[in-house]
């Protein structure tokens, strides 16, 4: 299965960055046999965009055909998007390498609601 | 000579100048020999009802088109996602598209882009019209719903309702208290009116907001008039706005002075004239230019 972490950085040694709409780097995590088999950093393209960026990024991590997103806030836009896409909002801190084995081991708790307001980089 | 109604509008571009004063003391003034509705169009914060002590009620609400998906017929295409501007719609491979309800604005392209008839029209609610009545005037209120985007789109419904309840009203005079700024819901308030009158201050943020405006008054061809409100705060200043008034042939027709008496007004909810009476003159004054000067317009 693959999942998407929000990063700060491009590799699993960065933390998980605490929100999801504007974080630079979403980490696509392959997991297999509870094993990292494989890790892609892409960028998040939705970062700078002025409003709806919770739900450009949700678009961008669900192409990825990941199951699941590790994060520590999001949105309310985001939230709903990943509630009707069926993909599944845990909650993780700290670097990310500890984050995915965390996950591995059924670790983590799942994020129920919306964590963090509707964000702008300017107000309307 | 049209029949007798005559559309104004308040605005005046910068925020705070005295906009919702001046249309309410206006209305007040016109009501005591006509009848009068007065139009609250700044439906992000609406504030007539307070100036004028009004118990308003509600007479219907403001809703928007919203798609519905069936997920029957939908075959994943992802077509809706691709034709929605807005982003409100996302369409990933092999789901069902997700919808955003907050930031739809009702266009409707997905449901004509759908190939499978998979998405019909629902709505929304985005905003609520109230009504009420004190000191003669007739006051019709627009109120955007919290955390909507379609602020344009209550006035113009609002400006619908209230010609609705003008039918039987059958108003002489019709204000229109425009929002602050010259965007989407100013532009509602002002289109189709017969006079503007801009409400300004001197101050150099005023002016400047105030000629842009007074261009948007100029592209739709109606025909303003100035208030300068609280001219003695800064008289060399107001001299610059009647310059600049001059120069463009734009009358001044008011200058209201700044006075305690305005603020005890707005905290005391009653009209200004109501507070001191010295104050119908100048408002008249603006009446008298307003109603020869709209009915040379027409």
């Amino acid at each position: 299965m693959k999942i998407a972490v929000s990063s700060t950085g491009k590799t699993l040694e960065n933390d998980v960055d605490a929100k999801f709409g504007r974080c630079p780097y979403f980490l696509i995590v392959e997991i297999e046999n509870r094993k990292i088999k494989n890790v892609n950093a892409i960028e998040n393209t939705a970062k700078a965009q002025m409003g709806g960026a919770g739900i450009s990024a949700a678009e961008i991590v669900a192409n990825e055909e990941v199951e699941a997103i590790i994060t520590m806030n999001l949105g309310p836009r985001a939230f709903s998007v990943f509630e009707q896409l069926e993909i599944k909002i845990y909650h993780g801190e700290g670097k990310i390498k500890d984050v995915a084995q965390e996950f591995i081991d059924g670790k983590l708790t799942d994020i129920t609601t919306s964590t963090g307001s509707r964000h702008r980089s300017s107000e309307r | 000579m049209k029949n007798e109604n005559i559309k104004i509008a308040v605005t005046g571009g910068k925020g705070g100048t005295g906009k919702s004063m001046v249309a309410t003391s206006l209305a007040v003034e016109f009501a005591r020999n006509k009848k009068t509705m007065l139009l609250d169009a700044d439906v992000e914060c609406p504030n007539d009802h307070l100036l004028l002590s009004v118990k308003r009620k509600k007479y219907c609400n403001v809703y928007q088109p919203i798609p519905k998906w069936d997920f029957s017929k939908c075959t994943k295409c992802g077509r809706c996602g691709r034709v929605c501007k807005q982003n409100a719609i996302v369409s990933v491979k092999g789901k069902f598209p997700a919808f955003v309800k907050d930031i739809c604005i009702g266009c409707k392209a997905c449901i004509v882009a759908c190939p499978n008839n998979a998405i019909s029209e629902t709505k929304k609610k985005i905003g609520t019209v109230y009504t009420g009545k004190n000191y003669n005037v007739n006051l019709i209120t627009g109120e955007l719903k919290l955390g909507e985007l379609a602020s344009g789109e209550i006035v113009s419904e609002t400006r619908r309702y209230s010609e609705e309840i003008d039918k039987q009203l059958k108003s002489q005079i019709t204000l229109i208290d425009s929002a602050a700024g010259i965007g989407c819901p100013v532009i509602a308030s002002l289109i189709g009116t017969d006079y503007i009158i801009a409400v300004t201050e001197p101050t150099p943020s005023a002016l400047h907001d105030l000629k842009r405006v007074l261009y948007l008054a100029n592209h739709f061809g109606i025909r303003s008039g100035i208030v300068i409100n609280k001219f003695d705060l800064e008289e060399k200043f107001c001299s610059k706005i009647e310059y600049f008034a001059k120069r463009n042939k734009i009358p001044v027709i008011g200058k209201i002075p700044y006075r305690k008496d305005f603020v005890d007004s707005t905290i005391r909810m009653k009209p200004v004239v109501e507070i001191n009476p010295k104050y119908k003159k100048v408002f008249g004054k603006i009446i008298k230019a307003v109603t020869v000067e709209g009915r040379c317009g027409k």
